[in-house]
């Protein structure tokens, strides 16, 4: 229990006089907030991400290299003082091209999941409200594309789009729907029938407000947890996609396809390999533990 | 339970059909034609024409679907690659063992390491050590696969010399690959694990478990644990099944001739027939793991199992109570 051991620290050292801090109504946003406050890793990663945009936005402006300036004196230099991270094959600076790549992999990220969440809590949302003929169409649809494993689906998919950044984020996107339409689904379903939704009926809500107000909250809540892990998940996928030729192109210094070009040095030139996935590491990990701490406030089974 | 059985295998059926349909639409769409992709640069208009007349390329989408649907399900066959002209099929089972071999001793590490840490931190949770592990367990989901291979590359072929970087010419060279593939999957199998764990050590039947005076080891490995393990198997199923998509980075990172490398092969070749003869074969393994899980799901959790044998017996009673009132 970090939370309450943290507030009885600090409770502590003011002599215990102050009472603990009054949460917000549980599962509000701004609960899900002060949770997230509470959890050290989730604020580090909260942090951690906000600190890589901002980095990504500003970096042509404070770095003394760009990253697409090639420099063959410079080809393969290791780490030192001039340029911290070393430089690749061309003697690009290797900083300035993982802080120009953030912006690929947190907005493909960002995207990808956009697509696929609006998407996929829409068809969810119509199947388990209408129920009937709609239920069964679109879930026999979900049932073929779930039955791909999630990046073969963004494979084949890009196998048909081609490369490049914009269907990447497709790819990936559409890849994604099944998951989200399938809980969002279940989650209708289960609210459908609860009696909050009954009083509501009973006192004479009309049906538009029973969705908006009483139904759409209460099943979208749950899936906040999945966007934020769906978005690390889509940050590797999209990393991995590069990695092996589709996705984002090599001048563009995609971390992926970063790792893809300097793969052929790893013998001489290791460092060229170690940055690029350390980052990707960071962002998806960041990611993580900011959906770990959503899912501790939102779920109440596993607080303890 | 056979009912289920039977039930879930018929259901299989309009899927496979479903995935086979969705995927030719989809290679349909693919820009460029296969008639000059298989000629190549040098080809003439009446060359092109001719392949294109030979292949059926000239009829309409539904009669290439039919004929294309009939090859599949009636002679199991995937049709030839453009590029080399040899069956897609018998390349894709030529293929399959190397990466069955990755995907299954990746599942069997996985688990093997996963579940004994997952409930070890859900024993001692909240305590350092439980933190500490479910924050390395963390680190391990997050962390590219093809990264940590290109990293154990580094450590144990390039600077030790141990192991072998690249080719499947026997088990040591499967070492690597099977350690990076994994490492996600340990991490991902113990938090699932602990949550699993967790969950069921609050219920009712361990609390009076541990009031009866059962000593706590049996508590946790004969109450707590089968029970736990249900949702793990379905997990552990679908890792399984994504793996035998999933390992074609893999592959890809260690030169390993299985399905994963051919498919990213065919696609830089645009070769299209290769690709959609080894997506279907993928998702078709998948689907037949997936069926499976369920049906071990199934057979392990008695309430899948009471809802399929109580059907019967609730027309029994039933009949009975009119007998009675009667």
């Amino acid at each position: 229990m970090p939370d309450t051991a943290v507030k009885m620290s600090k409770g502590a050292k003011r002599g215990g006089q102050r009472p603990p801090k009054k949460l917000a109504r549980t599962g509000s946003a701004l609960y899900v907030w002060q949770r997230i406050c509470q959890n050290p890793l989730a604020l580090a990663g909260v942090i951690a991400i906000c600190v890589m945009i901002i980095l990504s936005i500003l970096s042509p402006f404070f770095l003394k290299y760009d990253y697409s300036t090639i420099d063959m004196t410079s080809a393969c230099a290791t780490p030192s003082a001039e340029h911290l991270f070393g430089c690749d094959e061309l003697g690009r600076d290797i900083l300035a091209r993982i802080l120009y790549g953030a912006r690929y992999t947190l907005s493909v990220g960002f995207l990808s999941v956009a697509i696929s969440a609006t998407l996929g809590i829409a068809l969810g949302a119509a199947a388990g409200y209408f129920g009937g003929i709609v239920d069964q169409i679109v879930m026999r649809f979900l049932d073929i594309m779930a039955a791909f494993p999630q990046l073969l689906l963004a494979i084949a998919i890009s196998a048909v789009l081609g490369t490049g950044f914009d269907k990447c984020i497709y790819a990936l996107g559409i890849s994604g729907i099944p998951h989200f339409a399938r809980m969002m689904r279940a989650n209708i379903l289960t609210i459908r029938g609860q009696e909050f939704v009954e009083a509501a009926t009973s006192i004479n809500c009309s049906k538009l407000r029973i969705i908006l107000r009483h139904v759409i909250p209460n099943a979208i809540a749950p899936l906040i947890v999945e966007v934020s892990m769906s978005i690390a998940g889509a940050g590797l996928a999209a990393s991995s996609l590069s990695f092996i030729g589709l996705g984002v192109q090599p001048p563009a210094p995609e971390w992926g396809a970063m790792l893809a070009s300097a793969r052929n040095y790893i013998r001489l030139y290791p460092h060229m390999i170690m940055f690029p996935g350390l980052f990707i590491m960071i962002s998806v990990l960041s990611f993580n533990l900011i959906g770990d701490a959503i899912r501790d406030a939102l779920d109440p089974k596993l607080k303890d | 339970m056979s009912k289920y059985v039977l039930k879930r295998v018929l259901l299989m059926i309009p899927i496979l059909i479903g995935v086979a349909i969705m995927i030719f639409t989809l290679m349909f769409f693919v820009p460029g034609d296969p008639a000059e992709i298989i000629l190549g640069n040098a080809a003439t208009e009446a060359q092109v024409i001719a392949v294109r007349e030979q292949l059926g390329l000239n009829q309409p989408y539904i009669v290439r679907l039919g004929s294309f649907l009939k090859e599949l399900f009636f002679h199991g066959s995937f049709g030839n690659s453009y590029i080399y002209g040899t069956d897609v099929g018998t390349e894709l089972m030529s293929r399959f063992p190397k990466t069955l071999a990755l995907a299954a001793f990746s599942i069997l590490l996985s688990t093997v390491i996963g579940i004994p840490l997952g409930i070890r931190a859900a024993t001692h949770a909240n305590r350092a050590e439980d933190r500490v592990s479910m924050f390395i367990s963390m680190v391990g989901v997050s962390m590219p696969n093809f990264w940590l291979a290109l990293m154990l590359v580094l450590l144990f072929s390039l600077k030790l010399g141990w192991l072998p970087s690249s080719g499947a010419k026997g088990w040591q060279y499967y070492i690597l690959p099977v350690l990076a593939n994994a490492l996600g999957g340990i991490a991902g199998i113990a938090r699932l694990t602990r949550s699993s764990m967790l969950e069921v050590i609050r219920a009712d039947y361990v609390t009076t478990a541990r009031a009866k005076g059962v000593p706590e080891h049996s508590v946790i490995y004969k109450h707590a644990l089968p029970n736990a393990l249900i949702p793990i198997i379905t997990i552990c199923g679908g890792r399984f099944g994504g793996q035998l998509g999933g390992t074609m980075v893999i592959e890809t990172v260690f030169s390993i001739p299985g399905i994963g490398a051919y498919l990213i092969n065919s696609i830089n070749n645009r070769d299209y027939n290769a690709v959609q003869g080894s997506v279907l074969y993928i998702a078709f393994t998948f689907g037949v793991v997936m069926l499976l899980v369920d049906l071990i799901y199934a057979y392990v959790d008695p309430r899948i199992k009471a809802q399929y044998e109580g059907q019967s017996k609730k027309r029994v009673k039933k009949v009975k109570g009119v007998g009675a009132g009667a």
